[in-house]
C-alpha cells in the first residue's frame, strides 16, 4: 500500500497547532485557569480593557495585579478592583497624551488558598461605558 | 654615618634615653592613653548599643503612629478564620502601602500587627499569617499568641524590645528571624475618615504593632556611633600627647642645655679653684717648707755644738722639735690642699701624708697600697679624695684609736676601705652623708663606683669605695 506522507504531516501540524491553541492554562491548584482577560467594554466604542494577574517574583503570597484601561480619550473613569467579591482597592485615573490616552492601575492582592476570583471594573463617569475584565486565578 | 660605639657606650645610651623624661612621659602618656582609649571603647560600645537600640525603638514608634495607624483598616481588628476571606481583602491596600513604604528599606525586616485579644491579624510575612488562619484555625483557637510584656505594652502602652527567639513560633518566619530585635508598641486604630459605620465601630481598639529588626543593623548603626565616639576621644588624646611631648621636649632641651652650662661654669671654678691651690701649694712647698726645713736643720746643728750651754742647748732642741713639727703638719696642710702626686706610684705618699696628723691626736694611723699599680690617674684622684674625707671626718668624729686605709686592686676592681674603731654612729638617726660624702657618693657614682658607709653606735665606722678600672 502507497502512504502519501505529505498530507499527512500537514494534517498532523494543523491538530497540533489547534490543540495548543485551544489548551487552557492550569490554574495554582491544578484547574483550567486563565491570568489575563481582555474586554471590549461597549462593542460601539473604541475602548477596551486588559486585567493581568501574577505572582510576584520570589512570594508566593502576593499576586501583581494589572488592570489597564485604553480609551482613545481623557475622560474620567473609576475603577475597582475586586477581590473574592470584595472590593480590595478602587480609585478614579484617566488616560492622557503621555500614556497613550490609557490608564493603568496595578496593586498586590492576597494569593489565598484555592483559587482566586480577581475582578478589573472601569466605568466612564462622562459616557457610562463599562469594562469589566475577570480572572480567576 | 655616626660613630661606632662600642658595647658599653651603647648601653650607657640606651640608659640615657631610657631615663629621658621625654621617654618617659611618652610612654606613662601612651600607656595613659591606651587605658583610656580602652576603657572609653568598652562605655562607648555600651553607649552606643544603647543609642542604636533607641533609635529603632524611636523608628517603630514613628511607623506605629505616623505610617501604620493612619493606613490600617479599622475593620481588620475583627479578622477571624471563620471570616478570613472577607478582612483579608480588606488588609489587601494597607499591605500594598506597607510594602512600598516600609518594607522596601530593609527596615524592619518584618512587621507584625496584633489585636487586643491577642491574635495576629497582619504581618508581613504573609505565610505566618495564612498558616495561622487556615490551617491551625479550625480549632478557633490562634496558635500564635502574644507574650506578657506584649500584653502589659498593649494594655498601657510604652515600647517594648527583645532578641527574637528563633525557637519561638510567633518569632518563625520563612526568612528566619535568627539575629533579630523585636520591638513592639501600641496604637489605635482610627476610622481614617470613613463614612462606614463598620469603620467607626471598630475606630478606637488598641493594637499592637511589633517590628523586627536585624542585629546586624543595630550592630552596624552601633559602630558608626561608636566610631565617632572613638575617633573624638583617640584623637584629642593622641593631640593631647603629641603637643606635651613636643612642649616637654623644648623644656627638657632648655633644662639640658641650662644644666651643661652649669656645669661647665662649675668645672671652669673648680679648675680654678684647683689651679690656685696647686700655686698656693707649691709656693709654700718651695719658699715655707723649704725655709722652715733648713731653719730646722741648722737650729738642731745648732744644738749639738759641745760648748753650748745646755740651758741654751735644750732651748735650741725644744725649738728644733717644734720646727719639725711645724713643718710636719704644714706638709700634712699642702697635702691636703693639693695632693703632690696623684699618680698610682705616689699614692701611698699621699696617703701616708694624709694620715700624719692622727698621731699628733693620738690616733694610730696605717696606711696600705695594693695591687694599685695599674690603677689610672683619675681612679686615685677618686680614692684620695675619698680617703680624705673619710679620714678627715674620723680624725674629727670618730674619737678612735685606730685609723686603717687601705687600698686594693686586683686588675678590674680598685677597693678602698678606710676603717676606723671609734664611737660609729646609728645610720637611723644620722644621714651616712651627712659628714660631706654626699658629693663624693655621686661623683663615684658617675665614675660607675659604689660607695657605702656601715656604721654603728660603738662599732666604728667603715668607709667603702669600689671602683672599676678600665
Amino acid at each position: 500500500m502507497i502512504v502519501r506522507r505529505g498530507p499527512a504531516i500537514v494534517l498532523s501540524l494543523v491538530l497540533s497547532a489547534a490543540a495548543l491553541s485551544v489548551a487552557p492554562a492550569l490554574a495554582k491548584d491544578g484547574g483550567a485557569a486563565k491570568d489575563v482577560d481582555r474586554d471590549q467594554c461597549d462593542p460601539s466604542s473604541v475602548s477596551r480593557a486588559k486585567l493581568k494577574v501574577e505572582q510576584v517574583d520570589g512570594n508566593n503570597s502576593r499576586l501583581q495585579v494589572t488592570g489597564t484601561v485604553w480609551s482613545d480619550d481623557s475622560d474620567v473613569w473609576a475603577w475597582r478592583l475586586k477581590h473574592e467579591g470584595e472590593v480590595s482597592d478602587d480609585g478614579r485615573a484617566r488616560g492622557s497624551e503621555n500614556s497613550d490616552l490609557s490608564f493603568r492601575v496595578v496593586r498586590t492582592m492576597f494569593n489565598l488558598p484555592g483559587t482566586d476570583d480577581v475582578v478589573f471594573r472601569a466605568e466612564n463617569l462622562r459616557t457610562g461605558e463599562v469594562c469589566r475584565a475577570t480572572v480567576s486565578y | 654615618m655616626g660613630p661606632i660605639l662600642s658595647g658599653p657606650q651603647r648601653k650607657v645610651r640606651r640608659l640615657r634615653l631610657l631615663r629621658s623624661p621625654v621617654a618617659l612621659f611618652l610612654t606613662i602618656g601612651i600607656l595613659t592613653a591606651a587605658g583610656i582609649i580602652v576603657g572609653t571603647n568598652v562605655l562607648a560600645d555600651r553607649a552606643a548599643a544603647d543609642e542604636a537600640i533607641s533609635e529603632a525603638r524611636d523608628t517603630t514608634q514613628l511607623l506605629a503612629q505616623s505610617v501604620v495607624a493612619p493606613e490600617f483598616p479599622p475593620r481588620a481588628v475583627h479578622l477571624r478564620p471563620e471570616n478570613a476571606t472577607q478582612y483579608l481583602i480588606q488588609l489587601e491596600k494597607f499591605d500594598s502601602e506597607v510594602q512600598a513604604r516600609l518594607l522596601k528599606t530593609d527596615r524592619p525586616y518584618r512587621i507584625n500587627i496584633w489585636s487586643a485579644n491577642g491574635r495576629l491579624i497582619y504581618t508581613s510575612q504573609l505565610d505566618v499569617l495564612f498558616e495561622d488562619l487556615f490551617k491551625n484555625g479550625s480549632s478557633g483557637q490562634p496558635s500564635l499568641t502574644l507574650d506578657d510584656e506584649q500584653r502589659r505594652i498593649l494594655r498601657k502602652g510604652g515600647v517594648g524590645s527583645e532578641i527574637a527567639d528563633p525557637s519561638r513560633p510567633e518569632d518563625l518566619a520563612a526568612g528566619g528571624t535568627e539575629g533579630m530585635v523585636r520591638i513592639y508598641t501600641r496604637f489605635v486604630t482610627t476610622d481614617r475618615g470613613s463614612p462606614s459605620v463598620a469603620d467607626q465601630r471598630a475606630a478606637g481598639r488598641p493594637v499592637l504593632f511589633e517590628a523586627y529588626f536585624p542585629v546586624a543593623d543595630l550592630t552596624k548603626r552601633r559602630a558608626q556611633i561608636f566610631d565617632a565616639f572613638f575617633w573624638i576621644t583617640a584623637g584629642a588624646l593622641v593631640l593631647l600627647i603629641a603637643v606635651a611631648t613636643a612642649i616637654l621636649a623644648g623644656l627638657t632641651r632648655e633644662l639640658r642645655k641650662t644644666a651643661a652650662e652649669r656645669e661647665r661654669l662649675l668645672v671652669s671654678a673648680m679648675d680654678a679653684s684647683d689651679a690656685e691651690r696647686r700655686r698656693i701649694a707649691r709656693d709654700l712647698h718651695d719658699s715655707v717648707v723649704q725655709d722652715l726645713a733648713g731653719t730646722a736643720f741648722s737650729v738642731s746643728a745648732l744644738a749639738r755644738v759641745p760648748d753650748l750651754p745646755d740651758e741654751s742647748r735644750e732651748t735650741l732642741d725644744t725649738a728644733g722639735s717644734s720646727l719639725r713639727t711645724s713643718l710636719k703638719s704644714l706638709r700634712s696642710l699642702l697635702a691636703e690642699i693639693h695632693p703632690p702626686d696623684l699618680s698610682a706610684d705616689g699614692l701611698p705618699a699621699a696617703l701616708a701624708d694624709l694620715i700624719a696628723p692622727a698621731g699628733t691626736l693620738g690616733i694610730q694611723a696605717s696606711a696600705t697600697v695594693e695591687g694599685a699599680e695599674t690603677a689610672s690617674v683619675e681612679n686615685v684622684a677618686l680614692v684620695w679624695r675619698v680617703a680624705q674625707e673619710a679620714v678627715r671626718n674620723a680624725m674629727r668624729h670618730s674619737d678612735a684609736s685606730t685609723l686603717a686605709v687601705t687600698v686594693r686592686g686586683d686588675g678590674t676592681t680598685l677597693t678602698l676601705e678606710v676603717v676606723d674603731d671609734g664611737i660609729g654612729f646609728d645610720p637611723a638617726r644620722t644621714a651616712p652623708d651627712s659628714y660631706g660624702l654626699r658629693g663624693l657618693r655621686s661623683l663615684v657614682a658617675d665614675s660607675g663606683g659604689v660607695l657605702e658607709v656601715r656604721s654603728s653606735p660603738g662599732e666604728g665606722t667603715t668607709v667603702r669605695m669600689e671602683v672599676k678600672t678600665p
